[in-house]
């Protein structure tokens, strides 16, 4: 591997981190074209729905036209859109229909729950999966790997809110180890946890054994092992260091995807995280809400997706120096 | 195996109504929340409904709603995908940042929210995960055209003065249709899961309709009095994913091709 002198170096890696970042700018418009193009798609008039909120009866004709105007929502598409970004880029996504809170504010109080969960159930999944990955890729084609490999195709094929019942009637019905629903404790967090961690525990497994694979054929392993080393130092020392890379990466990726299933998982553990918040405004059709979390997500997502290919330049220096400002995803 | 579960399926599937013990609509206050009798194979709802009943119907709209979903998007991604790479150009750029902003996010979030403001409805979830899925497919067959487009047989058609059109359909489609039917086999099952969140959130399916994700809703309520009610629709969801997810492990070299090596 070749390195430059430092100059030139930093000036390559502060070259591909700006294209990266700014890369991202296109994207994080559209995603906001998305959420506020939702309201485009609402049944009737956010003038009448607010009106209809705030009296409990249907208001006058007088009345919408007063509110339309106050909104100026006649105003053409692109000119409410620029509005809103405006204010959005500001921190201000608009008042929520229900509680009358600021939306940003309500996502930010309630994202540390959701981020709890997520983290915990990213331990839990990794804690299973990596001695399955490890002892699965060393004992390749045997009957523990079939094993596994069905095990996980099973595990990863079940539906996680019905998962998270079964869990519900099994440690809390039946054995009453765990609380069912609600949160405060930390052991409120173990079973919305362990759900979501599943699924993704499973597909870890996998993950891990194939890039340790991929990582037994290159010619440093053979030559290890010709030096002698035993099989199970040569995967835990050289290959799963070097898999190690795009496993972060792909950990990352894989963070921003608990994050989404937990909006399921938190509607069945009552859990107040943004994801219960999502789905309270669905029903309540509380749209500012619905738009917020939209942006809001999508902006978190955006942000892991960056963080993971600056930790794969990182972690890899070939990367940055190769490919100028293309996507490292692995 | 893979296919065996899904034969098994659509075999129900198609013989729903004749071998159903009872309409899935029928409503008996007498038999409420039972447990299996001879009558009733695998119990009652909470409104006396035969539950064996209902699950058999219920797989006519959870697989039918899922395999229509997934032939709309197979249509709709292929033709934007294979329009996108075969042109290039602006219309190119346009479709593929649109893609890139789907694909940022998990796919079940904008879908959600689509449906969520459409409003409940069957319809309404058909249309929010079609407007969400068909990126996958696009920027799989984009690539796969890119390829495809620089072969030298789509020269030689085009010196023997054949259209785009039909270079398009008779010489491109061909070598980009089986990886794409690869993951389509694949995302069905997953197709399935997010219909089926969407329905247990409530916002598929409406009842009386017997369709799992909202069978599964119906008997939230139910959980400690009659885990019947939920145990069965996961189950029936379960094992059209495991199909599915069976019939996408039997080859997933098409989508991975270093995956061969490593054998």
């Amino acid at each position: 591997m070749e390195r430059r002198d430092g100059g030139g170096h930093r000036r390559a890696l502060t070259r591909y981190l700006l294209a990266r970042f700014a890369s991202t700018v296109p994207v994080w418009v559209g995603i906001s074209l998305l959420a506020f193009g939702l309201s485009a798609l609402t049944p009737g008039d956010p003038a009448t729905i607010i009106l209809l909120r705030q009296t409990g009866e249907p208001p006058s004709v007088e009345a919408v036209r007063i509110v339309r105007r106050q909104l100026r929502l006649d105003d053409p598409f692109p000119a409410r859109y620029g509005r809103w970004l405006l204010r959005a880029v500001q921190g201000d996504l608009g008042q929520s229909y229900r509680t009358g809170e600021p939306v940003l504010a309500s996502l930010a109080s309630r994202f540390p729950r959701t981020l709890a969960i997520a983290a915990t159930a990213m331990a839990m999944a990794l804690a299973v999966s990596l001695p399955l990955g490890v002892a699965t890729a060393m004992f390749r084609g045997s009957g523990l790997d079939h094993g596994v490999r069905i095990a996980t195709l099973l595990v990863a094929s079940l539906p996680s809110f019905w998962l998270g019942y079964l869990l519900i009637l099994l440690f809390a019905v039946w054995l009453h180890a765990l609380p069912v629903a609600g949160s405060g404790t930390a052991r409120h967090l173990v079973l919305p946890a362990l759900t979501l961690a599943v699924g993704v525990g499973a597909g870890f497994s996998r993950l891990i054994r194939a890039a340790l694979l991929e990582e037994l054929w290159q010619g440093y392993t053979r030559t290890a092992r010709a030096r002698g080393v035993r099989e199970i130092l040569v995967i835990l020392r050289h290959c799963l260091r070097n898999a190690s890379i795009g496993l972060t990466t792909v950990a990352a990726l894989r963070f921003g995807h608990l994050l989404a299933g937990a909006v399921i998982v938190e509607t069945v553990f009552a859990w107040p995280g943004i994801g219960s918040f999502m789905v309270d405004a669905i029903y309540d059709r509380d749209y500012p809400v619905i738009q917020g979390f939209v942006l809001f997500t999508g902006t978190v997502f955006l942000a892991l997706s960056l963080l993971a290919d600056l930790a794969y330049s990182w972690l890899d220096p070939r990367i940055r120096l190769t490919r100028g400002g293309g996507d490292a995803v692995a | 195996m893979g296919l065996a579960i899904l034969g098994f399926l659509t075999l129900l599937l198609l013989t729903a109504p004749v071998i159903a013990p009872h309409d899935p609509a029928a409503v008996d206050p007498d038999h409420r929340l039972e447990g299996p009798t001879s009558t009733f194979p695998l119990g009652t709802d909470h409104l006396g409904r035969c539950l064996l009943s209902r699950l058999l119907h219920g797989a006519r709209w959870s697989l039918g709603m899922a395999a229509v979903a997934s032939l709309v998007i197979l249509v709709i991604g292929t033709s934007v995908g294979g329009v996108a790479g075969y042109y290039r150009g602006p219309l190119d750029a346009v479709l593929m940042r649109v893609v890139d902003v789907l694909l940022a996010f998990p796919s079940l979030i904008p879908a959600m929210a689509i449906a969520g403001v459409l409003g409940p409805g069957l319809a309404h979830v058909l249309v929010a995960i079609v407007a969400v899925w068909w990126a996958g497919y696009a920027r799989l067959v984009r690539g796969l055209v890119l390829s495809v487009r620089e072969r030298p047989f789509v020269d030689a058609a085009r010196a023997l003065g054949a259209r785009d059109g039909g270079i398009l359909r008779r010489h491109i489609l061909p070598n980009v249709l089986p990886p794409v039917l690869v993951l389509a086999s694949v995302e069905t099952g997953t197709l399935i899961l997010a219909m089926a969140s969407l329905s247990f959130l409530g916002l598929g399916a409406q009842p009386p309709t017997p369709e799992w994700g909202a069978m599964l809703n119906d008997g939230r309520g139910f959980l400690l009095t009659a885990p019947q009610l939920m145990i069965y629709p996961g189950l029936a969801i379960s094992l059209a994913v495991v199909g599915f997810n069976l019939v996408g492990e039997a080859f997933p070299d098409y989508l991975d091709p270093h995956l061969t090596r490593m054998r």
